[in-house]
């Protein structure tokens, strides 16, 4: 089947096909697949035209210019001026188009959509922990968001019904494959606020330091108010990325020493300590509140692990006795009554059901 | 007064009112508008208002060989293209009403 162009009538100097490369020529600033569905059947259109009015087709419908400009009001479409930008798109679009041609990013782009479920879940757990931080006590829960403040046993539910909620939500987008525009627009916008979240909560994650001192009162301990200020400060881990969570000075002799004061090279005290160990405890540090309170950088430091009873309440585990002052070196693990006049930390009650000191405390 | 600014706000509802129960290409539907008066009413601008329309899912196309001439391009209407004309047939007669219901009370109007 051939198109058959009649020739135009009359000794025209602007036929058809010259007058549709003409259109053609002001609409080149808009995006190919726009222009391309905008001027296909241009030119059988054009040649109708003046095969019909037998007259010069610019005769007919003025200048191509003034065509182009009409189509373009006609179909909405953006102003030469204005298109300047899409042409810079289409140059990226085109760069992105030749990368994904490459191989070895194909390879990837295939493997992608295997990631799905697992971005599903992973979408849920952060944006729970960018809303924790965020909106909460601008603390972190970790590896489980707190969740406002709930603890564990409502936290872990809070976390699951998220999951469940963003693979329903994951599994429903994918079932139902022809997405409405506003549909796919608002996933898309719906994804992107959680990658963004995702990207808060890991800056966050890395960003936090510095534990809130708790204060230990003779009569037993303060409760347990601590939390990770929104420091900047990295915190110290070992070459292996193993947490840093406390310091044991030794004199040459082998006797542990207490109450040292560290610096670094440039007089900064050091005292950014991990505030969560490496099975990610979080770590309250204790001061003594009728001794003078020590420096933040004097080690080693006084601190009590974070625990959680069978009610999720959360306490203090007993103290280390490495931590207390002139604790005998051999460290023995039972806590013994400190000859430390000053801090007179008590032995430590078994830990057992929510009977904790730190909540009788409160 | 201006009718090719008139035309502009009711194109797309003329063009949706002579594709209705019969499908037509470009020129076709612009002769359709020219016979029906709109004498106006430019190549182009029907041109653009089909892509548009098409565009947005108010019509449909398909393409016709033709023996004599060049293939052409049928449109017709959707669903969504017959409700936009019924709405928009609304809209304007509920428009045209009001400005002759203005003009007819004119304290000097014949």
């Amino acid at each position: 089947m051939s198109v058959r162009v009649p020739e135009p009538s009359g000794p025209s100097s602007s036929g058809p096909d010259r007058y549709g490369r003409e259109v053609r020529r002001c609409l080149a600033d808009l995006p190919p697949a726009v222009s391309e569905e905008l001027l296909d059947g241009l030119d059988e259109h054009l040649a109708e035209v003046a095969a019909d009015s037998g007259r010069p087709l610019e005769a007919v419908l003025g200048t191509p210019a003034a065509y182009a400009q009409e189509l373009r009001g006609a179909a909405e479409l953006p102003e030469p001026g204005r298109a300047r930008h899409p042409g810079l798109g289409d140059a990226l679009r085109e760069g992105v188009e030749r990368l994904r041609r490459h191989d070895a990013v194909r390879a990837v782009l295939a493997f992608l959509p295997e990631l799905r479920p697992a971005w599903w879940v992973a979408r849920a757990w952060l944006a729970l922990l960018a809303v924790d931080f965020l909106f909460g006590s601008g603390s972190f829960g970790f590896p489980l968001p707190s969740a406002l403040g709930l603890g564990a046993v409502f936290g872990l539910p809070v976390v699951l019904g998220a999951v469940v909620l963003s693979v329903q939500l994951g599994r429903r987008t994918q079932r139902r494959t022809p997405l409405q525009r506003r549909e796919r627009t608002l996933a898309v916008a719906g994804n992107s606020v959680l990658a963004l979240l995702a990207l808060v909560a890991v800056v966050a994650v890395q960003q936090r330091s510095g534990t809130q001192p708790v204060y230990a009162d003779p009569g037993g301990y303060a409760t347990p108010t601590y939390g990770y200020g929104s420091g900047d400060q990295n915190t110290l881990v070992r070459g292996d990325g193993t947490p840093i969570t406390n310091v044991y000075p030794y004199s040459s002799s082998g006797e542990p020493l207490s109450g040292v004061l560290l610096y670094d090279q440039d007089g900064q005290p050091l005292d950014n300590l991990s505030p969560v160990t490496s099975d990610g405890m979080r770590i309250a540090r204790v001061l003594p509140t009728d001794a003078a309170p020590q420096p933040a950088n004097a080690y080693p430091q006084r601190q009590r692990l974070t625990v959680y009873d069978e009610q999720g309440n959360e306490s203090l585990a007993p103290e280390d006795p490495r931590t207390v002052p002139t604790a005998s070196p051999s460290a023995s693990p039972s806590p013994s009554p400190s000859a430390s006049p000053s801090a007179t930390p008590r032995p430590e009650r078994p830990r057992t059901g929510g009977a904790s000191p730190s909540r009788s405390a409160r | 007064m201006d009718t090719t600014q008139l035309l502009k706000g009711v194109l797309d509802l003329a063009v949706l009112a002579v594709l209705d129960g019969r499908d037509g290409y470009g020129y076709e539907v612009l002769r359709r508008l020219r016979a029906a008066g709109l004498d106006d009413v430019g190549d182009a601008s029907v041109y653009g208002t089909l892509r548009r329309l098409y565009g947005a899912g108010h019509l449909s196309s398909y393409v016709v060989p033709s023996e004599e001439g060049p293939h052409r391009k049928y449109y017709s209407l959707t669903p969504s293209g017959r409700d936009l004309l019924e709405r928009s047939d609304k809209t304007w007669r509920g428009f045209a009403d009001t400005v002759a219901a203005l003009l007819d009370a004119r304290p000097l109007a014949a």
